[in-house]
């Protein structure tokens, strides 16, 4: 296992290195969900009062605990990538666990949410404000789902021993790109909790 | 990793927990509507652009990415207050 001080090269790599990929991603997928955004407030235009009444139906309680815990696992994956990128493999291991477990307490609200709606009588079919609650939500839990996926390989990845620096650079590499997917869920999510569960609020 | 960054990534999550519960409040007990959805948006695009540079470093971002995400929140924040008004 690669030790703290053992392979400093890849912490002091040229930043724009950094998984040029993966910002291409971001930036499609925050352009769709920005048009998705468009397209809700234009929506909204038209039956201003149904929105609001049911955006009163959410708790914006729960959308506050879940905005901290996103951005709390934010933190703890920017503190994981950049002990990666330090090489020291058991702190990323472990940071990206504690991502993993507070991230969780996300998708555990949400789905209590849902089944709550539910229960409550509330589907898509109620009104539009909820066509657009279950699509975009679920939308963002499916890239949460993933987002959570890709945290629980990073974490195994730093589990096992790193024998050379070719496979050191490549892990960092992935883990930049995991890290930066984490972030860009959390990123929507502030968007989306202003929108749905803030703007009609009261 | 340096104590420095380190520090930055803390304050950064500190900010970020604040200006949320600050945008919660806002929500729940600003008295006039307007200046609450302005207050709202405008927190989520602060947060949007801490997350950015703090936690992803976008100046690692290709040049016309970088600029494309900067401009992002505030092109969501500004559609998103527009329209509500217009509503």
């Amino acid at each position: 296992m690669a030790r703290a001080d053992a392979t400093p090269a890849v912490e002091q790599a040229p930043e724009q290195a950094k998984a040029p990929g993966i910002w291409i991603f971001i930036a499609f997928d925050c352009t769709s969900f920005g048009l998705f955004f468009l397209v809700f407030m234009v929506e909204r235009l038209a039956q201003p009062a149904t929105f609001d009444s049911s955006a009163h139906l959410l708790d914006a309680r729960l959308g506050l605990i879940n905005t901290c815990i996103l951005i709390t696992s934010s933190w703890i994956v920017a503190l994981a990538n950049r002990a990666g990128r330090a090489g020291d493999m058991r702190r990323t291991r472990n940071l990206l666990y504690g991502a993993i477990v507070i991230g969780s307490g996300f998708g555990v609200i949400k789905i209590a949410e849902y089944v709550e709606k539910l229960r409550a009588g509330i589907t898509v079919a109620t009104d539009e404000f909820f066509i657009f609650y279950f699509a975009l939500t679920g939308v963002h839990l499916l890239h949460y789902l993933i987002g959570l996926a890709v945290l629980a390989v990073l974490a195994a990845g730093a589990a096992r021993p790193i024998s050379n620096e070719d496979q050191r650079t490549r892990y960092v590499g992935w883990l930049d790109g995991g890290a930066l997917y984490w972030h860009m869920v959390d990123l929507l999510w502030v968007f989306l909790f202003s929108m749905l569960y803030l703007l009609g609020a009261r | 990793m340096s104590l420095v960054r380190e520090n930055l990534l803390r304050r950064a999550w500190l900010r970020l927990f604040a200006i949320t519960v600050l945008s919660f409040t806002s929500a729940e007990y600003l008295g006039r509507r307007d200046i609450a959805v302005a207050a709202i948006l405008s927190i989520a695009a602060i947060k949007v652009i801490v997350i950015l540079r703090r936690f992803m470093d976008i100046g690692a971002a290709p040049r016309g990415i970088r600029f494309y995400l900067s401009a992002w929140p505030l092109f969501c924040a500004a559609m998103m207050f527009s329209l509500w008004i217009a509503g």
